[in-house]
């Protein structure tokens, strides 16, 4: 049971090396969107799942989020067992840990949760618009490509990225002819 | 002894009952029965898998082969085929993008804010004393638009609101020095125009705006004269409920609720014939079809909706009978006003608007199905002698009347899928019969359209079983407000929806409607459809036309084992004085197999013996 001194909140709990991290701000700021208190809480569990449940005995709203290992973040609830959290997913663009943040709010408010989805929404814009888009896109990746990059993994996303985004171009372009 | 069987093929489903029947004492004991999906179009060849898997079915229960059998009684399917199409008969358009009337989970701020639209941009370029409301495109962050917003506003610029593309509101009001009205998650604001008087209003939590959902709210706002409060109207309408709205004032601006022209109706009777057009709604539609009664045959406008469902009826219908299209006749159409979601048309936030909509039911009805096909074919596969014996009607009299605590003079109300059916027997055994259009498959076109979740099969499934609300992790809440706990946890993908409980699963409906919605919904298309077609059936049979003359009414056919069908049609004729309810077919079958049951029954009184003829 929680502390009663406490404010009820949304206890979040995260391994060590994520505590600077920008997903951890992007779950923070899922939970202020939605409007419900959250506070960190101190890690010091052997692995992720206990401290996911920990962190919800511990919430008097009984719901908790931890983020760990390779970007895993979970919503634990306080009368689930330890292994077995509410929802769990490894992601790998910041906007999905505020859309998880938001279900674990929604779970304390009892409305159904979103689904996360894999990029942001880019719904009505034109081929052209799109088309824009892409161009922007491709002098930013360009940009990124002098520069030294950390990590190799960040370098095979871009690679992949740029691959991608020149075979859409393509299509896009050619649709355009055909319209015309 | 003989054993003979009854055999009736339904437009869903096809029954069989076997009985044992002792001649000497005129006794019969019924020993089996089954129940299989119709294969095929009711009355085609196709029918017969659909009779050997049923008869199967019954003869593996006592080990029968159709080497015992004496006897196979195939009813004479009334050539009865229904099928249901919708016209939407209003649509709201917004030209050139005037207002924005979605609900977003959580706006941030409160209040009223009304300025001039200004891209977050281009802030630095207003001088101080400008009035703005900022739109905020998703690429810009939340933490950057606050610290350009207080910059603004110290510098004097009146920021009174602003609309955010992203889910981002609360975020950015918390971070604000002035509480202002932010409205978020505007799927296309590249669309909104720039540099026009527009209003922000989010009302508190749990309430609702009250200013942009008043017409002359709206015109106290824009300073608009008479005419234009007129035309701006249908918007004020449209954010009636919402907890937020934007309504943006652009000179050529227009929301409009247009009518579309919907297609005629042309009703052929013996007493001539009544033109009506679709968009004058489904009273209209009825009271002209009850006017010219008999009805002879139906047409619609060609290139309508209604005009290609009523011919889609009578194409199927003269493949099925292999008879000239201008032979199929409809004989009768259900219409029921409805409500469709649509998105309206050059919204900005994905907005919907219910549109008026008429549904209909058409029914068409032939001289006779090629009943002799199927049971020459029957015969063949079988080796069993098949008959063709008694009218549809009759047998499922003489089937009902199985139901303990029954009586002549006494009504069936045989509700399927396509046709509703009715047929009365007097007591000197004279028997009336009529079809009618719409059934359930009516009642599930209008769950489906009402509730727009595009899905027949969910649709169905709403219509077939109760709901109820998952409300936490562990429990769900019945629609009597009953509460059900688990052992285990039910699945997160459930959580906080409402959801259909059928026989083995919990089947989530994603919508935002509420429970009380969607059964509303469901209870009113079985109001509609069914208790409707009950009211109408017993005044075309009932000879004096008066519901009252009857004492019994039983209903029988798929649509009657539905959890609460026969409760609404049972409480609107207990109103006449009429003995209502499910049929009970020998006491234990509930209101299935009423005309198989006939069928063998009525080998005694009819038939003789096989094996005398």
């Amino acid at each position: 049971m929680g502390d009663h001194r406490e404010k009820p909140s949304v206890y979040i709990a995260v391994e060590d090396n994520y505590k600077n991290s920008v997903l951890l701000d992007y779950l923070c700021y899922g939970l202020e969107e939605e409007g419900i208190p959250f506070k960190m809480m101190d890690n010091s569990a052997e692995n992720l799942y206990s401290l996911a449940h920990q962190a919800a005995q511990a919430s008097r709203l009984n719901v908790s989020l931890a983020l760990g290992e390779n970007n895993r973040v979970l919503i634990h609830h306080k009368k689930l067992e330890p292994d077995q959290p509410f929802f769990e997913k490894e992601i790998n663009k910041e906007f999905q840990a505020k859309v998880i943040a938001s279900n674990a709010a929604r779970l304390v408010k009892g409305i159904p949760i979103k689904d996360i989805p894999l990029e942001v929404d880019n719904k009505n814009k034109s081929v052209s618009d799109i088309l824009t888009d892409l161009d922007n896109f491709q002098s930013i990746s360009k940009e990124t490509e002098n520069k030294k990059m950390s990590s190799s993994a960040k370098e095979i996303d871009e690679k992949r990225i740029k691959e991608l985004t020149n075979y859409i171009c393509k299509k896009l372009k050619d649709i355009e002819k055909n319209n015309i | 002894m003989e054993y003979i069987v009854g055999v009736d093929v339904g437009n869903s489903t096809t029954e069989v009952a076997v009985g044992k029947v002792n001649k000497e004492e005129e006794n019969i004991e019924f020993i089996t029965d089954g129940i299989y999906k119709t294969t095929g179009f009711k009355g085609t060849v196709d029918n017969i898998e659909g009779i050997i898997n049923s008869l199967d079915s019954a003869l593996e229960k006592v080990d029968l082969k159709y080497g015992d059998l004496d006897l196979i009684r195939i009813n004479e399917a009334t050539p009865v085929i229904g099928d249901v199409a919708m016209e939407t008969i209003t649509e709201t358009v917004i030209t050139e993008s005037t207002m924005i009337g979605h609900d977003p989970w959580t706006p941030g701020g409160i209040g009223l804010g009304v300025g001039y639209t200004t891209r977050i941009e281009d802030v630095s370029d207003c001088r101080p004393g400008d009035e703005l409301i900022i739109i905020i495109p998703g690429d810009v962050d939340f933490a950057d638009a606050a610290v350009l917003i207080n910059k603004a506003v110290e510098s004097g610029i009146k920021v009174n609101g602003a609309v955010v593309q992203k889910d981002d509101a609360v975020l950015i009001v918390n971070r604000l020095n002035e509480n202002i009205p932010v409205i978020d998650e505007v799927k296309y604001i590249n669309k909104i125009p720039l540099n026009k008087k527009a209003a922000v209003e989010v009302a508190r939590p749990g309430g609702t705006i009250n200013k942009l959902s008043d017409p002359y709210g709206i015109a106290t706002i824009f300073e608009l004269n008479s005419e234009d409060t007129k035309h701006i109207f249908p918007v004020a309408r449209s954010l009636i409920g919402n907890r937020s709205a934007v309504v943006i004032r652009t000179p050529e601006g227009d929301v409009e609720e247009r009518k579309i022209p919907a297609g005629k109706l042309v009703i052929f009777g013996d007493k001539g014939k009544s033109e009506i057009s679709v968009d004058s709604g489904a009273e209209k539609i009825m009271d002209s079809l009850e006017k010219i009664q008999p009805v002879k045959d139906v047409k619609g406008e060609s290139g309508t909706n209604v005009g290609g469902m009523l011919d889609r009826v009578k194409e199927t219908m003269s493949q099925v009978t292999d008879q000239n299209l201008s032979e199929i006749m409809i004989k009768d159409i259900l219409a029921v006003n409805t409500f469709v979601p649509q998105k309206v048309k050059g919204g900005l936030a994905e907005e919907h608007a219910m549109e008026n909509a008429v549904g209909l039911a058409a029914m068409v009805k032939t001289s006779q199905l090629p009943m002799q096909k199927i049971a020459d074919k029957l015969q063949q596969k079988t080796g069993v002698k098949v008959v063709i014996a008694g009218v549809e009607a009759n047998m499922a009299i003489r089937g009902a009347l199985t139901t303990p605590g029954t009586d002549k003079p006494f009504v069936i109300l045989d509700m399927g899928g396509g046709s509703t059916d009715a047929a009365m027997v007097t007591t000197k055994n004279q028997v009336y019969s009529t079809h009618l259009a719409g059934a359930g498959d009516m009642v599930s076109l209008l769950i489906n359209i009402e509730l727009g979740i595009d899905d027949l099969k969910l649709a169905e499934l709403i219509k077939k079983y109760p709901l109820a609300k998952v409300e936490s992790i562990f429990h769900i809440r019945h629609e009597d407000g009953s509460v059900k706990f688990f052992d285990k946890p039910l699945a997160s993908k459930l959580f906080g929806r409402v959801v259909i409980l059928t026989d083995t699963d919990m089947v989530p409906i994603p919508t935002k409607h509420s429970l009380d919605k969607i059964s509303q919904v469901r209870r009113e298309a079985k109001n509609d459809v069914f208790v409707r077609n009950s009211e109408r059936a017993l005044k075309r049979i009932i000879p004096t036309g008066n519901i009252r003359d009857i004492d019994f009414v039983v209903m029988v056919g798929g649509s009657a084992i539905d959890f609460e069908i026969p409760t609404l049609i049972s409480n609107r004729l207990s109103e006449f004085g009429v003995v209502a309810g499910r049929g009970n077919i020998r006491a234990i079958m509930g209101p299935r197999n009423a005309v198989a049951t006939g069928l063998v029954l009525s080998y005694l009184d009819t038939e003789g013996s096989v094996k005398d003829g």
